[in-house]
């Protein structure tokens, strides 16, 4: 009997021991971005029945210039009726900050640039009436080594006077290379495993997500001093090449190009008959158009990888990027729970 | 024609009007006698008002309703035991099937306890018949033209039957009156001549007589029935509007007046041609006082009179509108366009003659003659104060004080002494008196109360203090009725009127900057008593906003030092929180200086260095311009072409067209009105907000002082592009530097030219 409950002591402890290393739990959050964002009933319901209980809110973005100095633009402060049908959901306010303003900026003028911050988070928060604001703020800047001191000193003023949880995004290079970019001082941090390649830059990589360039920056497990949250990338776009020159971005996908392009090779389509888009566009016979999508595949393997590199907490927030009506259309209900329970398995 | 009505309602609404038009009708209508204050409720479907279909009568007197005849006599009946409350629930919502023992109404709950079964039988019976009165040919929903009335005869002929069986009076004349009315409805026009003649014709005239009349009067096609309709306009309350609706279109007060039996017949026809006459009543009342000075009517129609007067008077008074019930052709003709706050004045000073005829008539009435004394009192108060007698008027007020301070009334009285205590003052002396302090604060939520001792003060010379009450007068954004709108214009005989709903935007179009200037001195010395910081709460909230539109109106008026001096005493903090995208302040994200305005054109490339970049707002733009003038207008400063083109920029900017309007006004408007008198009659400079001349005054002395052909050409090319803007020939350029002019007729080559200047 003695040896039985040692036993099954030793077996206890080891389940344990390997779940010390699992994810257990994953809230399902998604990011809501852009400012001509439009979600109907049906997208509500869809995201209410895959239990979508957070949301990254795109507030506004900052830039600075010489006349204004730092200033708030592409604000989103007309959501609340878009989220009337959702349920129990809890709105995260997310802040772009352009890396570029630190450069104009001293730390005195950071703190009136963290006190207008949090004055406005708190104005738009006040009108959303139908989901919680209060917990949490994220900041997502691209900072750089060079920037670091000052981003870093401008995170620790808001979360001084918002007095909430301060999270930011952590693009994958930060994540690589702690020592030369810095660990930013907030509460946890967003790991976005998308945008690895500028667009136009590569004309054969798919710049939303190649999953070889994530490969060279998770090419080995890693712990963050930090608690890591993960976003992964769900949005598609399309480049046009007119005359071998880019000439705009179309909200297109593969099956959007359907019937008047045909499959050069990867990504790559070509314009056979004339056609108008949305009344502005008009492509013509010959132009070139370059698909970038994320296949469920891609998000599979990524996750993967993720999973055996990142060393992540058994609580984590896994969000998509971003939410639209056309890009949720893209995936069945079972592929979006899918890309979330993985990482539980 | 239901549907025509609503349409109509709708078309007229003046709420609709609010939104996107110039306030009118009762947006504007200015009244401070409300009928409300007495007990004409059941005659507010008559009430003085610029709503000519429909209106909300709840609206203007949300009083408790009056209770029916019936409803009072059935009251008498049950020995009051019974609350008049839920006799008039039972009237109003009980069915036939209700009727029975054990029915939870106190009023069935007592006549079955009581064995009233008489009654009980009557109730059941009329019950029945609220249903077939129904049955009409508004009811073929099918459309066939024809509606079954055979239930509703067989009723009625049972009805007639029981009206004959029934012995007792009380329930006989019941009876009779349902079945004229049902008779009615059912096109049996014998039938009520018979049933109306052998009951009511000879007998007392109760309110059953008067509600059968109204039915025995639609089978009279003669005038003599008149006699019959205008004497319901008198005695049944439940009949006042429909007497009103259905036979107005016969009526003829001279045809009428030669049946007329009695004074009383004569009053009540004068009351009839009265009750919505919109223009001058005073032969009418007469008339009816000489025959009836007890009519309730006629003292109905004088409360109606003195509304009237306030709207003639009070309206163009105070608020620069035209009275508000005038006809819709002279709406749509923009008569109001051509009127002029001189003008209305004079308008409103000969409908106070009018008042002076309504008030001799008041004072040759015997007080102990007529139904409603204290209207009558409270008329002649009113009276005498817009006849501006002050000494009269209050001395009037003290004796009704002694007589009527319980009564609802006494709040308008209350009203009138403090309005006629403020204008008993002289021109520059007048204050807001300590004895007025309370009626000030009891009343702070009575608008135009508040608004009108404004004015008062402000017509008197106390900007301060009227300014103060003024900005107590919050518009709500429900374009409420008892909000202000108000015009204004800053010179008295211009045309052009600005509408106003609050005092800031009043005191920016209208008041020049020395007038302000005293205001803002005086703000901070009223803050000693209670008084003071309630009546002065607004004004000290927006003060740093009133330095604000101080300076504002110092750059208007082009004194640029005196606008420095005035941003310069504005807290930092000010600036910080306004006119930036912060939403931190009170001006929303389209008062944003986002452009540096002497470096900068609006959707123009830039092409001038700014090595000297600032965060730019009023006070930085003044500073600037006021450093840089300095430097331009010194012969010894060797760049005087460059800070001259720099000024010249900035004069341009600050226009409609430039990056930084905020500096001129607190909206961007692009006026399509060019013509001398509207300029001259808007802000004080409109013309320069339209025309540029300061700016081109500036780019020609850029180009007097510029020593190379380069940006001698590029000056007189920016003359061109402010006079007019795109497109745009570039005379200037092309009369004087035609070897420039290709270069300089599009923006790409600006900054070769600006770089030219040495």
């Amino acid at each position: 009997m003695k040896k039985l409950v040692i036993l099954l002591l030793f077996v206890v402890c080891l389940l344990s021991c390997q779940n010390n290393d699992k994810v257990a739990t994953v809230d399902r959050a998604f990011y809501y971005w852009k400012n001509d964002t439009s979600l109907n009933y049906q997208d509500a319901e869809r995201l209410n029945s895959l239990q979508v209980r957070k949301m990254y809110v795109k507030y506004f973005e900052i830039d600075y210039n010489e006349a204004m100095g730092n200033f708030p633009f592409a604000k989103n402060n007309q959501i609340n009726y878009e989220l009337n049908d959702f349920k129990d959901l809890n709105i995260i306010p997310t802040i772009y900050i352009k890396n570029e303003i630190f450069k104009f900026n001293t730390e005195k003028s950071l703190d009136g640039l963290a006190d207008n911050i949090v004055f406005l988070i708190d104005k738009y928060s006040k009108e959303i009436t139908n989901a919680t604001t209060n917990t949490e703020i994220q900041i997502d800047c691209d900072w750089t080594a060079s920037t670091k001191v000052k981003y870093f000193y401008l995170l620790t003023k808001i979360k001084e006077i918002s007095k909430r949880e301060i999270s930011c995004t952590l693009r994958l290079y930060p994540y690589k290379y702690p020592d030369k970019m810095g660990i930013p001082p907030v509460d946890k941090v967003t790991l976005m495993c998308y945008n690895l390649i500028k667009p136009l830059s590569q004309k054969e990589k798919n710049s939303i997500l190649d999953f070889d360039e994530l490969k060279l920056y998770l090419d080995k497990e890693r712990a963050y001093p930090k608690h890591v949250d993960v976003a992964l990338p769900i949005f598609f776009w399309s480049h046009l090449y007119q005359g071998n020159q880019f000439t705009e971005v179309l909200k297109l996908n593969a099956k959007d190009l359907k019937g008047f392009t045909k499959p050069l090779r990867s990504m790559w389509y070509e314009v056979t008959t004339d056609t108008v888009i949305g009344y502005s566009t008009y492509l013509r016979k010959g132009d070139k158009i370059k698909c970038e999508e994320v296949l469920p595949e891609t998000l599979s393997k990524t996750i993967d990888l993720i999973k055996r590199n990142v060393a992540l907490d058994k609580s984590i927030t896994v969000s998509l990027f971003h939410i639209d009506n056309q890009v949720l259309n893209q995936y069945s209900n079972e592929e979006l729970s899918a890309f979330y329970d993985s990482f539980t398995k | 024609m239901k549907n025509y009505l609503l349409f109509t309602i709708l078309l007229l609404s003046s709420t609709l009007f609010a939104c996107g038009y110039s306030p009118y009708g009762e947006d504007v209508r200015y009244c401070l006698f409300h009928p409300a204050y007495f007990d004409y409720s059941n005659y507010k479907m008559f009430y003085y008002n610029a709503n000519r279909f429909g209106f909300d009568e709840e609206r203007y007197d949300n009083r408790k309703p009056f209770y029916h005849a019936n409803e009072l006599d059935w009251y008498n009946y049950v020995d009051k035991k019974v609350s008049l409350e839920s006799i008039s629930v039972f009237m109003n919502s009980a069915k036939f099937t209700d009727i029975q023992p054990g029915n939870d109404s106190e009023f069935l709950t007592y006549l079955y306890a009581n064995k009233k079964y008489d009654a009980i039988k009557y109730l059941a019976v009329a019950k029945k018949c609220e249903t077939l009165n129904s049955i009409t040919i508004d009811n073929d929903v099918w459309e066939r033209n024809k509606t079954d009335l055979s239930k509703q005869k067989a009723f009625l002929d049972d009805l007639v039957k029981t009206y004959q069986a029934e012995t007792n009076l009380y329930f006989k004349k019941k009876y009779a009156f349902l079945a004229i009315r049902l008779a009615f409805y059912n096109g049996n026009p014998d039938l009520i001549k018979n049933v109306f003649e052998n009951q009511f014709k000879n007998a007392e005239k109760d309110y059953l007589y008067y509600w059968s009349s109204f039915f025995y009067a639609f089978l009279d096609k003669s005038d003599t029935k008149m006699n019959e309709v205008a004497a319901l306009l008198e005695h049944s309350p439940e009949k006042f509007y429909a007497s009103y609706y259905f036979f107005k279109d016969d009526f003829n007060l001279e045809k009428g007046l030669k049946f007329a039996k009695t004074k009383e017949d004569v009053a009540n026809l004068y009351g009839y041609a009265a009750i919505q006459k919109v223009d001058k009543n005073l032969s009418y009342l007469k008339e009816m006082y000489k025959n009836n000075p007890k009519s309730k009517l006629l003292s109905f129609l004088l409360l109606r009179e003195i509304n009237k007067i306030e709207d003639w008077v009070y309206t163009p008074y105070y608020t620069n509108y035209l009275p508000s019930v005038q006809s819709l052709s002279d709406y749509w003709n923009d008569s109001e366009d051509r009127a002029t706050t001189n003008t209305l004045r004079m308008r409103s000073e000969s409908d106070r003659l009018y008042a002076k005829a309504v008030l001799s008539f008041i004072h040759s009435v015997s007080m102990s003659n007529i139904e409603n004394p204290a209207l009558w009192k409270a008329s002649e108060i009113q009276l005498l104060f817009i006849t501006k007698d002050y000494e009269a008027c209050l001395s009037k007020i003290n004796q009704f004080q002694t007589a009527y301070r319980s009564d609802l009334v006494w709040q308008q009285i209350e009203k009138i002494k403090a309005l006629c205590i403020t204008s008993n003052q002289d021109f520059g002396n007048a204050i807001i008196k300590p004895e007025i302090e309370n009626i000030i604060q009891k009343y702070k939520k009575d608008q135009r109360f508040i608004f009108a001792l404004g004015r008062e003060l402000e017509f008197r010379g106390n900007l301060t203090d009227g300014l103060a009450l003024l900005s107590l007068c919050v518009s709500k954004d429900d374009y409420s009725t008892t909000d202000v709108e108000w015009r204004g214009s800053r010179l008295k005989n211009s045309n052009y009127m600005e509408v106003f709903y609050g005092y800031f935007d009043y005191v920016d179009y209208v008041y020049d900057a020395a007038e302000l200037h005293k205001v803002i001195q005086t703000i901070p010395l009223k803050n000693q008593t209670d008084f003071q910081h309630f009546l002065y709460q607004k004004l000290n909230e927006d003060y740093n906003y009133l330095k604000d539109l101080l300076g504002t109106k110092y750059i208007r008026e082009d004194n640029l030092n005196k606008a420095l001096f005035t941003f310069r005493s504005i807290p930092a903090t000010y600036w910080q929180e306004n006119y930036n995208a912060w939403e931190r302040g009170r001006f929303d994200g389209n008062y944003v200086f986002d452009q540096n305005p002497f470096f900068k054109i609006k959707y123009t490339e830039p092409f001038i260095e700014n090595k000297n970049p600032f965060l730019v707002n009023k006070l930085s733009v003044t500073e600037h311009l006021v450093n840089y003038l300095a430097k331009a207008n010194n012969p010894k400063e060797k760049d005087r072409d460059y800070y001259y083109f720099l000024i010249a920029n900035c004069y341009y900017n600050m226009s409609d067209s430039g990056n930084s309007w905020m500096m001129r006004r607190y909206s961007s408007y692009t006026s399509y009105q060019t013509q001398t008198d509207y300029i001259n009659g808007s802000y004080i400079d409109e013309r320069e907000y339209q025309q540029n001349l300061k700016a081109k005054e500036y780019y020609l002395l850029a180009y007097k002082s510029a020593k190379t052909d380069k940006f001698r050409a590029l000056s007189l090319r920016m003359i061109d592009f402010v006079d007019s803007n795109y497109p745009n020939d570039f005379q200037l350029v092309k009369n004087e530097f035609p070897q420039y002019y290709k270069d300089l007729s599009s923006c790409d080559n600006l900054n070769d030219y600006f770089k030219a200047r040495r």
